[in-house]
């Protein structure tokens, strides 16, 4: 049975890569410390139902607890309505610029398509598990993931040609 | 041509953006703060629940009293009841006599108007026999009905809501036999009385009807052993 003190090992030892995940769900420090204190709170009060894996469970509580956050707080993100302009890739500012550029375009995604993408690329989470994190189908995360791509402009192909490169 | 962003770019990008997390981190003491502030939540808004539906069964359970709307065919007229109310500080108890008819007609519907009667009364129909029935309007509406015998039960008749009264008073008096009756102890709506009187057919019956005033006497041990039938006005304080 889950007892207190694992539930302190596993905050010890997972809190600071679940601190950063909370941060590119919205984007801010202390907003990310007060959603990742919130999720773990949660996560304590049903401890002992939780599985050998806590990982899942906190995922689902921090997407769900800052999508909650998101739906009331909307008014605080401007959505933009042009995607980031394209910039010269060979001109170093303007790389930078890029990058920026998609910080933006991130900022600006639906929360659950952020979620995806974090969990996706951040946390290294198969399209199975996200699915079962975000309480959906693993075609409904493709799907998802890929508009949130295209908005990125993150073309999946590129990988593959630049790995093979 | 816009520039794709590679996956690769991507994940640089994740990590770069949140490799600096603050000094101040997440601790176990921390969220166990939080836990108990959200069990202080729900533990107020538990609370909170359960006193509004305290508030709620409390006000369904207080007894209270509801002015139920009477129906346009029964009178509705104060009954003066020969028992005290919850509180009352007078017995209502039959005074002066304004009126007593006698007739022989049983079957017949007799109608008797008096004017000038500003007090509450008491009106009571007696019969010779026990295998009686007898029905009493009040201007048209039902205001007592029940077996008729040598002992009369009275029904008491205030005037304090009636708006408009001016003193008259209408009674129709109806005797048939009990056993044409088909709601005997029963209340019998307006439509049930008509169907009554029409039904009926005259026969011979002896019967009596009387209206005494009310007169209020307060509360006393000796008035509730008082016997109702024998009184007449000359043994009644007026």
């Amino acid at each position: 049975m889950r007892d207190r003190a694992d539930f302190e090992r596993y905050v010890a030892e997972r809190s600071s890569r679940l601190l950063r995940t909370a941060y590119l769900l919205c984007r801010d420090w202390a907003t990310a410390e007060d959603l990742l204190q919130t999720a773990l709170a949660k996560a304590w009060l049903a401890w002992r139902r939780v599985g050998d894996n806590p990982d899942p469970y906190v995922y689902r509580i921090l997407v769900n607890t800052h999508a909650t956050w998101w739906r009331r707080r909307w008014r605080r993100e401007t959505p933009a309505s042009a995607l980031p302009e394209a910039i010269d890739e060979h001109d170093a500012l303007a790389a930078i610029g890029h990058r920026e550029a998609i910080r933006q375009a991130l900022t600006c995604l639906p929360p659950r398509q952020r979620a995806v993408i974090v969990l996706r690329y951040f946390a290294d989470l198969p399209d199975q598990e996200i699915a079962e994190t975000l309480g959906c189908s693993p075609a409904t995360v493709r799907s998802q993931a890929s508009r949130a791509l295209a908005r990125l402009r993150v073309d999946p192909a590129a990988r593959a040609i630049q790995s093979g490169s | 041509m816009p520039t794709a962003f590679t996956e690769s770019e991507l994940r640089d990008l994740l990590e770069h953006d949140s490799a600096e997390p603050p000094h101040s981190m997440v601790t176990a003491a921390r969220v166990h703060r939080r836990v108990r502030r959200i069990r202080r939540r729900r533990l107020s808004l538990v609370a909170g629940v359960a006193a509004a539906a305290l508030v709620v069964a409390g006000v369904n359970a207080i007894p209270r009293t509801v002015t139920a709307e009477a129906p346009d065919d029964i009178w509705a007229g104060v009954m003066a009841q020969p028992t005290p109310s919850s509180s009352p500080q007078y017995y209502y108890y039959p005074g002066q006599l304004i009126a007593h008819e006698q007739s022989s007609k049983g079957g017949v519907r007799m109608r008797y108007t008096y004017k000038n009667i500003l007090k509450a009364v008491s009106v009571a129909v007696t019969c010779s026999d026990t295998t009686s029935y007898a029905i009493v309007w009040v201007h048209g509406m039902i205001f007592s009905n029940g077996d008729c015998g040598p002992m009369p039960v009275r029904s008491g008749l205030f005037f304090q809501g009636s708006a408009g009264y001016n003193g008259e008073l209408e009674f129709e008096v109806l005797v048939v036999r009990r056993k044409d009756v088909a709601k005997v102890g029963k209340t019998i709506s307006r439509a049930d009385a008509e169907a009554i009187a029409a039904a009926a057919k005259p026969y011979r019956a002896q019967w009596g009807f009387e209206v005494t005033t009310l007169v209020p006497m307060p509360q006393t041990t000796d008035l509730t052993s008082v016997p109702g039938p024998s009184i007449t006005p000359a043994t009644v304080p007026s």
